[in-house]
């Protein structure tokens, strides 16, 4: 029972009514690392599609200075 | 004609003030136009910090447009924002989801009534709210979210990053 670990379901599959989108900043956040990484689906639970969808979108973020594309100590 | 819409974000270098702002909207307005394109909305989400350094600068004055237009039109603008030094980095992204591009069209008023709204402060965050059609529980969801995330820890599987 102890190694039971319980399914995560796609959060995005479950509430519709939210996309990742570049825009909405403070959703994308918990989809990065504190290093500024996409956080792999195998941790966060997000299906495929919207991972993809999600990637895409961080990356948009990044290229208009929304969300960092690195972030170092300095 | 194709139709297609359009979001540009610009970001532009902080120094100029408002003045220059509505110039530069005034600027892309006179382009749009001249391709037969319609800017149907403007956000200016104001002065924010960037993620990191753009030429030199660590602020930027961030402005969204949504232009109905084709891809000759957005192609010049692209070419202008290159040529005109305050900006310092723009995007431009086709928003495929369906929409009703009439509606839109006749809804947009000219570029002065929108810049008298745009005189209340906006976020990227309210933008995107606004662009789901009075989706206004983003904010909420992603406040539930980040408790949620905190609280499933304990489910976690032990990766390091």
């Amino acid at each position: 029972m102890a190694s039971y670990k319980k399914r995560k379901v796609c959060r995005f599959c479950l509430h519709t009514e939210v996309e990742p989108d570049y825009k909405n900043v403070d959703l994308l956040l918990n989809y990065i690392t504190e290093r500024g990484k996409i956080i792999p689906r195998r941790i966060s639970g997000v299906c495929a599609k919207h991972q993809r969808e999600l990637s895409r979108e961080i990356k948009r973020a990044r290229s208009i200075a929304l969300l960092p594309y690195t972030v170092t100590g300095r | 004609m194709e139709r297609k819409h359009y979001e540009l974000t610009a970001i532009l270098k902080p120094e100029g003030g408002p003045e220059a702002i509505k110039q530069f909207a005034e600027r892309v307005d006179a382009i749009v136009n001249d391709f037969g394109g319609k800017i149907v909305s403007l956000h200016s989400w104001g002065e924010r910090k960037l993620a990191y350094e753009i030429k030199k600068n660590l602020k930027g004055h961030y402005l969204l447009f949504d232009i109905i237009g084709n891809g000759k039109m957005v192609e010049e603008v692209e070419r202008n924002f290159n040529i005109w030094e305050y900006v310092l980095k723009f995007m431009s992204v086709r928003v495929d989801k369906v929409e009703n591009l009439d509606e839109m069209l006749e809804s947009a008023k000219g570029i002065a009534s929108l810049f008298d709204k745009q005189e209340k402060k906006s976020s990227p965050e309210q933008a995107y709210e606004e662009g789901r059609n009075g989706f206004e529980d983003a904010r909420k969801y992603n406040e539930e979210l980040q408790k949620s995330l905190s609280n499933a820890g304990e489910e976690e599987e032990d990766v390091t990053l």
